[in-house]
């Protein structure tokens, strides 16, 4: 676990990921930038707890923080989180390709072809 | 992007896909298509010359299927397969890769392998088939290690396979 936490920056992003309270601050920066305190009322949990939970997100890409006049205030990232949703996309091409090849021999193997224009 | 983070689903997505499809021939063809050496044609590239190396397919558990990717002029490596599971017309389960090919599975150990299922079922009167692929990264291998067999020799390849899609 530690590893992930310290490893290259995909293993920390899926670690980052790996939690639910953590997911659910991404979900709620989805909605847009908060501050600390607006990001620990849902969850019932103390500042540092919240504190520690953005360090672990923002380590890993996938939020960033930045001053306001007043307030520190925290917002996503997307160049980590497109990382991590991008990471598999070239064997789904693959295989999309594939089996668009798929299709077409199936209607060669048809014994009794269909009329089609 | 909302949508993408909602719940777990960014975290399966990123260790696993599914493409479903309703493909235009019944379960027992398709299963044949994946199963049968002489109808596993059309999985090297179709853009490309046949290779003359035969097609290998022994469909039972622990037997491959093997097959010579003509990726493009100068790039040929053996993909393929090893057997889980076969049910007839309903679904094949594979660890994805061959020996001595891309992905090797002489180097990967058994429980770091790609798993792929192809889950068939007959759609409407039975003369189309909804064919649902998943290809899965097991939970033994690390995101890191994943990562570093997927990029092995790979990346030009694939860049060429998405440049190609995109034509």
């Amino acid at each position: 676990m530690t590893d992930a936490a310290a490893g290259d920056p995909l293993s920390r992003t899926f670690f980052a990921l790996a939690d639910p309270t953590r997911r659910a601050i991404l979900a709620r920066l989805a909605e847009g930038p908060a501050t600390i305190g607006e990001l620990a009322e849902p969850f019932a949990l103390s500042l540092p707890t919240v504190s520690r939970h953005v360090k672990v997100l923002e380590r890993a890409g996938l939020i960033a923080k930045e001053r306001n006049a007043q307030w520190r205030t925290v917002r996503l990232d997307s160049a980590g989180l497109k990382a991590a949703d991008d990471w598999l996309a070239p064997y789904r091409a693959f295989f999309e390709q594939r089996f668009d090849a798929l299709e077409a021999h199936l209607k060669s193997m048809k014994t009794t072809p269909k009329d089609r224009s | 992007m909302t949508a993408t983070l909602s719940g777990q689903t960014l975290t399966e997505s990123a260790r696993s896909f599914t493409l479903t499809r309703v493909v235009d021939a019944p379960p027992e063809l398709v299963y044949r298509a994946w199963t049968e050496a002489e109808h596993l044609t059309w999985y090297p590239n179709d853009s490309r010359p046949v290779p003359d190396e035969p097609i290998e397919v022994d469909a039972r558990p622990g037997g491959e299927f093997r097959v010579l990717m003509d990726e493009y002029e100068g790039k040929r490596y053996w993909a393929g397969g090893r057997y889980l599971e076969l049910v007839p017309f309903e679904r094949i389960v594979f660890q994805w890769g061959v020996r001595g090919g891309w992905p090797d599975l002489d180097e990967i150990p058994e429980d770091q392998r790609f798993i792929c299922t192809v889950a068939l079922a007959p759609v409407g009167d039975g003369s189309k088939t909804e064919h649902v692929f998943t290809c899965a990264v097991p939970a033994a291998l690390t995101d890191a290690d994943a990562q570093k067999w997927l990029a092995t020799g790979m990346k030009q390849g694939w860049a060429t396979t998405i440049a190609r899609l995109a034509a």
